[in-house]
């Protein structure tokens, strides 16, 4: 355990300091796009991002359409993460990137009537594929849960609103019901995890794209399903 | 429960030597050879072989089958309604899926029951398609029409009123007027044997696509290619 803590809170504390400058970073950036325009093309923009940020998308829908999409997660707490920590501690092996194993990426896409989950393995081969049919979403609920958490961590105190926005939503699945997570935008990893792209005036331009990605899928979402409605926060 | 595993293991196919049928007799009763060879049963009798406590493990607890009466209403339901009856929509809602197969299927739901019941059906062939597609069942959507589900109807209908005279709860006349009932229906749907394996594995997965319906692909092929398989080959029916 106290490994583990020796790993864990400097990396906590290096995650709160890149949360703050990329909280200046990006003030900075959004203060000179003019989202409005942006977000009058957002369909648009939802398919540019699928060519370019997505394309695995379209492979795993195969000749189904694509709508709208989002990221998504499965809920995790702070004690999945110390698991995958203690586990990873035991071989030696602790880094960042294997704490963050406990959430790989996952998106919602809307096809049709129907809601497509993926879960990867987060080298973009599909662990799970889910299809919730019109017949569960119209008896679904969605309901604003607050900032995404890393690693088990709120740190939208640090972050403000660029901190992603989670929503749960409760899904129809197999004889009960399932909650997963949509975010509010398209998490673009190479993007938000690189200091040099941020630094780089297209990096928020690619940011509130990302933000549009999402805004268009909860709008097409709510659309579709008036259950699922919602009012973005961001 | 040993015997079944023992003869599973040792593979092949349970032939009745003693009391075997033949001509169209033989025929009807092919119609369970997938039931029957899932549970190691003879194929070409009316007499199944299987154990009593089986035979009344499958009759209760899988089909809850007690007397007559259940038996009957449960035989003739399989004949008349089964997976058949409401195929054709779940087909149609499936193709359409990018389109409105929400009113598809509610249009042609008259009931709450039926609308769960296709439903059920819908999503099943939704999760169950690929596998049926990898396993080579079918090649593309169209087939599930060309093929359909009656031989999962039928054959399932036959095996369980074969089990159901052993019973007792049905007599040798009923058992030989169903299994021609069943034949002379299949034939509607099937043309060939392979056709009637293929149609009761896609049946079997909108019954359950997580089940393991690549054993079902492994029994299917066994029985087309067996050397003493009485639809070896899998011609005309």
């Amino acid at each position: 355990m106290t490994t583990y803590l020796l790993f864990l809170v400097p990396m906590l504390l290096i995650g709160v300091g890149v949360m703050i400058f990329m909280q200046r970073m990006q003030k900075k950036a959004e203060s000179k796009i003019d989202i409005n325009a942006l977000r009058a093309n957002k369909e648009q923009i939802s398919k540019e991002l699928l060519q370019k940020e997505a394309p695995f998308l379209k492979e795993w829908m195969k000749d189904k359409q694509i709508d709208a999409y989002t990221s998504a997660v499965l809920p995790s707490t702070l004690g999945d993460v110390m698991k995958v920590a203690l586990k990873n501690t035991l071989r030696k092996t602790l880094t960042y990137s294997n704490i963050n194993e406990v959430e790989t990426p996952a998106y919602f896409v809307i096809s049709g009537n129907d809601l497509h989950f993926f879960n990867t393995d987060g080298s973009k081969n599909i662990e799970e594929h889910i299809i919730f049919d019109a017949f569960r979403l119209k008896e679904s609920e969605i309901k604003f849960i607050g900032a995404k958490k890393e690693m088990g961590i709120d740190y939208s105190r640090f972050a403000g609103k660029y901190q992603p926005q989670v929503y749960n939503l409760t899904l129809g699945y197999k004889d009960g019901v399932t909650i997963i997570q949509a975010i509010d935008r398209l998490l673009i990893k190479s993007v938000e995890l690189s200091p040099t792209k941020m630094l780089n005036g297209d990096y928020m331009e690619d940011v509130i794209k990302g933000r549009l990605v999402g805004e268009f899928f909860f709008e097409t979402l709510g659309n579709k399903f008036p259950n699922l409605q919602v009012n973005l926060k961001h | 429960m040993l015997k079944k595993l023992f003869k599973i293991l040792k593979g092949g196919l349970e032939l009745n030597q003693d009391k075997a049928l033949k001509g169209n007799a033989l025929k009807h009763i092919l119609i369970s050879a997938m039931y029957a060879h899932q549970q190691v049963s003879y194929l070409n009798s009316y007499e199944t072989g299987v154990s009593k406590n089986l035979r009344l493990k499958i009759l209760n607890q899988y089909w809850s089958i007690y007397d007559k009466d259940s038996a009957i209403k449960k035989l003739n339901y399989l004949l008349n309604e089964g997976y058949v009856q409401h195929f054709e929509v779940v087909y149609n809602a499936f193709i359409q899926r990018n389109a409105d197969y929400v009113s598809i299927i509610e249009n042609a739901s008259e009931t709450e029951e039926d609308l769960a019941k296709i439903v059920e059906m819908f999503r099943n062939l939704q999760e169950g398609y690929p596998q049926l597609v990898e396993d080579k069942v079918i090649t593309q959507e169209s087939d599930l029409q060309h093929y359909g589900v009656s031989s999962w109807d039928l054959g399932r209908g036959v095996y369980i009123a074969r089990l159901a005279w052993e019973e007792g709860f049905i007599t040798m006349d009923e058992l030989k007027s169903y299994a021609e009932s069943a034949y002379q229906k299949l034939k509607q749907d099937c043309n060939t044997w392979q056709d009637y394996t293929k149609s009761y594995i896609i049946g079997r997965a909108i019954w359950n696509p997580n089940s393991d319906n690549s054993g079902m692909v492994s029994i299917a092929q066994e029985l087309l290619t067996h050397e003493n398989s009485p639809i070896k080959g899998g011609g005309a029916i």
